[in-house]
């Protein structure tokens, strides 16, 4: 970084929106790049492309998820999506289509900037293969398949220890339902929600401390994230 | 009781006996008949074998008059016999004991068929009233389970029992009758479980038959089958109170839904524009735009939580006007205010002097007039909007026009459907499509009329009337 402030593309309809989050995404260090319309944000992403996109998933003229699927066809740029409750249907459509992470309206913009900054993050943490993950107490040895909490060993069957992975490997990261069952379970196990909920539930009771969620942090209707 | 006269009889089966003074002369003839047939008999066989010819009068008698004139048959018979017949002929004497004989079977015939036909007769009578009853049950079947309303079937039902019981006149009533008219009896219908479903009133005073049928047969299969219809309402209002259940429930979600994003919009707007005002680096444009939006979307915010509270009031069947006199004029000036500054340019108002005044809700019509107007101004393709309101008639005629694109005629009813968005407005993800929901409910509520004529490409005119009261007569 040469000291360039980073730009984030943000698509929302509301023009009022628009303005709030200009400031409020200036005074954290970025600079906004703000688009009306399904359109001009991709006409925009594509002249000078952004660091990083906040979509609306409800445009003028189109879907947000339609934005997320064109983006990610050229770029891998963190994607957050802006939506609303009862809209879970579409959340887990924009994260199949390649969205990082979403916000619910109405939002604090300390939780979006803080969203935001997680998906920057990992974006550029991507390229190193940590052997070793250590998270508040807890440490996972990817390489030996060991796990260890507060310095005693935790026995995991070989899918739970999977699904840690998966879920530590892609740490801040919502992973949907979907994405976890393919590539813990495989392809033919993507709908088997069941399945999943009897092995995350598995999986917490040998590591989560017993006062409540710590590592792993459920998204209700949408999937989970390593969240420590 | 279709075909009642073209159903075939047997003969003997009939349920009335032939009129007496019939048989009487058929038993004469009959006597003199078999008298006289003897006569030629005697040639070919010995005559105290040929009484059994009587025998056939007796019985065709007694068969079909009776005990009494089948007796009288057989007493004739032995006379005739013994007069012309018997030596010594020509006179009565019963010397032998084959007399006797011949006389006790005569009477035994005349009691045996008398006894068999009367038996006959009887069943007779019985299937025809069996054969009433069944058709009456059906009748009251079909006109109490086939019908849309019991109230007819029971009128029918009471009318087709007067038929069969020969009565002057039978009434069925739903409940318990306590008083009924002078000279009349009431027979109670119980259901199952001994509560009363319905009271049959009758003419007093039947005749013990008809009193006894009526008990034992006609009341219990009326009973029956009222208990099946009552249930058969009972469980069609069920079915009417379920779907308006599920109708409200649609609404329902639909509300949730409009409300997830329409109230979360400008929610979102005036919190982040509030945290946007707390940068330390704000110039005074910045600063007074964000103020701005605050206050704007609030009054959206606002505006739009009327609009569910007013819509859920016309759902609910509590939207009763307050009438009282009301000037258009005045209406529609609060209505433009009610929209702001904005609609201070876009609307312009034209009201004729001396418009009468309307037997309205104020407060009714004003939100009805103020949702026009903001539709007209959102459709209208930022070109100003003219409200119209004049006489015309026996009517008071506002109009709202608007130059936007116009609705296609395929959609100009269903805009008028809560949350039913059209075309453009999906597009542009405007309004919840309550508006217009609102302006039909209380236009008619306050028994006006509203209409849309639009042509694609040519605008869009939102017609409402009243109707003008005099207020001298009201």
């Amino acid at each position: 970084m040469s000291g360039d402030r980073r730009r984030i593309l943000v698509c929302d309809d509301e023009p009022q929106i628009l303005r709030a989050l200009k400031v409020i995404l200036r005074e954290a260090g970025f600079d906004a790049v703000p688009a009306e319309t399904a359109e001009e944000a991709l006409d925009r992403a594509a002249v000078h492309p952004p660091d990083a996109a906040i979509l609306d998933l409800v445009l003028p003229d189109g879907d947000g998820v339609e934005v997320c699927r064109e983006i990610r066809r050229w770029s891998q740029m963190p994607i957050i999506v802006l939506s609303a409750v009862g809209e879970e249907d579409a959340k887990v459509r924009a994260l199949e289509a390649g969205a990082d992470d979403y916000v619910t309206k109405p939002f604090g913009a300390r939780e979006l900037v803080a969203r935001l900054e997680a998906a920057l993050r990992r974006v550029q943490g991507t390229t190193a293969e940590e052997p070793r993950i250590v998270a508040e107490g807890l440490e996972i040895d990817l390489a030996a398949h060991t796990v260890r909490r507060d310095g005693a060993d935790v026995h995991l069957t070989p899918i739970e220890f999977r699904l840690l992975e998966t879920l530590a490997r892609n740490r801040g990261r919502l992973m949907t339902h979907r994405a976890l069952l393919v590539e813990v379970w495989g392809p033919e196990y993507a709908d088997d929600v069941t399945v999943l909920r009897g092995h995350v539930a598995n999986l917490r009771r040998k590591i989560e401390p017993a006062d409540g969620h710590r590592y792993v942090r459920t998204d209700p209707g949408v999937g989970y994230r390593f969240a420590a | 009781m279709s075909t009642p006269s073209a159903r075939r009889e047997p003969f003997l089966l009939r349920e009335t006996r032939p009129p007496a003074a019939l048989g009487v002369a058929a038993a004469v003839l009959g006597v003199a008949g078999a008298t006289a047939l003897l006569y030629v008999l005697r040639e070919v066989a010995p005559v105290l074998s040929l009484g059994v010819v009587y025998l056939l009068v007796v019985l065709v008698v007694s068969a079909y008059w009776g005990l009494w004139l089948g007796i009288a048959t057989s007493l004739l018979s032995a006379l005739a016999y013994n007069f012309f017949h018997i030596p010594p002929t020509g006179r009565f004497s019963i010397a032998t004991s084959e007399n006797w004989v011949g006389l006790l079977a005569f009477l035994a015939v005349a009691a045996a068929a008398s006894a068999v036909a009367e038996l006959a007769r009887e069943r007779a009578v019985e299937a025809t009233q069996r054969r009433e009853e069944a058709d009456l049950a059906a009748a009251a079947a079909r006109a109490l389970l086939g019908g849309a309303r019991l109230e007819d079937g029971l009128a029918q039902t009471a009318h087709g029992i007067a038929t069969a019981l020969g009565l002057s006149s039978a009434q069925l009533t739903l409940g318990v009758v306590d008083a009924p008219g002078e000279r009349q009896a009431t027979y109670a219908l119980h259901g199952a479980d001994g509560a009363t479903l319905a009271t049959l009133v009758l003419p007093a005073a039947l005749p013990p038959e008809v009193e006894a049928r009526l008990r034992a047969r006609i009341v219990p299969a009326l009973e029956t089958i009222l208990a099946g219809a009552l249930q058969r309402d009972a469980l069609l209002d069920e079915v009417v109170e379920t779907s308006a259940l599920r109708r409200s429930d649609d609404l329902k979600t639909a509300i949730l839904r409009a409300v997830s994003h329409d109230l979360r919009s400008p929610l979102t707007a005036m919190i982040t524009s509030g945290e946007a005002l707390g940068s330390a680096a704000l110039d005074a444009t910045e600063r007074a735009e964000l103020s701005r939006a605050i206050v704007e979307e609030g009054a959206r915010l606002e505006r739009l939580i009327g609009k569910l509270l007013d819509l859920s009031r016309l759902e609910a069947g509590e939207a009763d006007p307050r009438l009282e006199w009301t000037d258009v004029g005045e209406v529609l000036t609060a209505a433009r205010d009610d929209l702001g500054e904005r609609a201070a340019g876009a609307v312009a108002l034209q009201l004729d002097r001396d418009l009468p005044p309307l037997r309205a809700d104020a407060v009714q019509l004003e939100r009805a007039f103020a949702n026009l107007m903001e539709n007209a101004i959102a459709h209208g393709g930022a070109q100003p909007v003219s409200v119209r309101a004049r006489a015309v008639g026996p009517r008071l005629v506002v109009r709202v026009v608007d130059r936007g694109p116009g609705i296609p005629v395929a959609e100009q009813e269903r805009i008028f459907t809560p949350f039913y968005r059209g075309e453009d407005a999906v597009a542009t993800a405007a309004g919840a499509g309550l508006g217009l929901a609102i302006v039909r409910g209380f236009v008619e509520a306050n028994g006006g009329v509203v209409r849309v004529e639009s042509l694609p490409g040519q605008g869009t005119s939102f017609v409402v009337e009243f109707p003008i009261v005099e207020p001298e007569r009201a």
